[in-house]
């Protein structure tokens, strides 16, 4: 794979990464169901990007996930977040 | 080896001692202050005790604070919700005022009722504050205001709780808008 295209898919990954541990650090501080959809949200991005990993040095694994499937992972995680957004605090 | 009674016979380490123990978390300036000792005797004293474990030693960016016990287990729980900001501040404000109305930290601190409704409820939830109804009011008290008092001295934020707070403070307090507007609409005319 090439350089430019490697570079930006790792610092994502990265970003999703400290991302879902702010959002697991706030979870494991308040315990709300408000904190774990934006966590499985968060963390689901997270997932995401790890499992496309193994993409980047072998192409061939790029045909187990068809883009659907890609879009399918981005589209629950969104949703979580819009249900951890508008959940009320308890 | 000394014992922490006989390391304490002589007067001056004694009262050095008696101090750190009345007032926890407190640094060298603070304490040379306080019984105007001279700062190098003063700082071979805290040294000398220090090193037999009669006090220990806290050091942060700017201070060096001393305490008679380490922090208990106990006292470990408290310390984990008092890295979160708007907890602090709800505990500082009933810390001041010794009872606090809901009412009052929702003015105080600008938040919506039902933020300031689960803050209290997670600091009455970890036994931290307590909670007694008069008429339609809850009035909210410090159970152990010696100890938290004692914590929020000897906590110091770092990068990593600042940040967590951050994010906590944008993701929790997300249902603000709809919560002002009834606030604003339940408020009586003032005009």
């Amino acid at each position: 794979m090439e350089i430019i295209v490697l570079i930006p898919r790792l610092v994502f990954i990265t970003i999703t990464l400290v991302v879902f541990a702010f959002s697991l650090l706030t979870f494991s501080r308040y315990k709300t169901k408000k904190t774990l959809l934006l966590t499985l949200g968060f963390g689901l991005f997270f997932v995401h990007g790890l499992i496309s990993i193994p993409e980047i040095f072998n192409q061939e694994y790029n045909f187990l996930f068809r883009d659907n499937i890609h879009l399918l992972i981005d589209a629950v995680a969104l949703l979580l977040i819009l249900l951890g957004v508008l959940q009320d605090q308890k | 080896m000394m014992f922490k009674d006989e390391i304490l016979v002589n007067e001056r380490r004694g009262k050095i001692y008696a101090c750190i123990k009345r007032n926890p978390g407190l640094h060298l300036r603070q304490i040379q202050r306080i019984l105007n000792i001279p700062l190098a005797s003063l700082q071979y004293h805290l040294n000398y005790m220090s090193r037999r474990k009669i006090i220990f030693e806290e050091k942060s960016e700017s201070y060096t604070r001393y305490y008679c016990e380490v922090l208990e287990p106990k006292d470990n729980k408290i310390l984990s919700v008092l890295r979160q900001k708007r907890l602090r501040e709800i505990l500082l404000l009933v810390l001041i005022n010794k009872k606090v109305k809901s009412q009052t930290i929702v003015k105080t601190l600008n938040l919506s009722p039902s933020t300031i409704s689960f803050y209290l409820n997670h600091l009455v939830k970890n036994n931290i504050l307590e909670r007694t109804k008069v008429g339609y009011e809850n009035i909210y008290t410090l159970k152990e205001e010696d100890r938290i008092e004692k914590i929020l001295i000897a906590y110091q934020p770092s990068f990593m709780d600042k940040m967590v707070d951050k994010w906590a403070s944008t993701w929790l307090e997300t249902s603000l808008v709809k919560d002002q507007t009834n606030q604003e609409n339940t408020e009586p005319d003032k005009r």
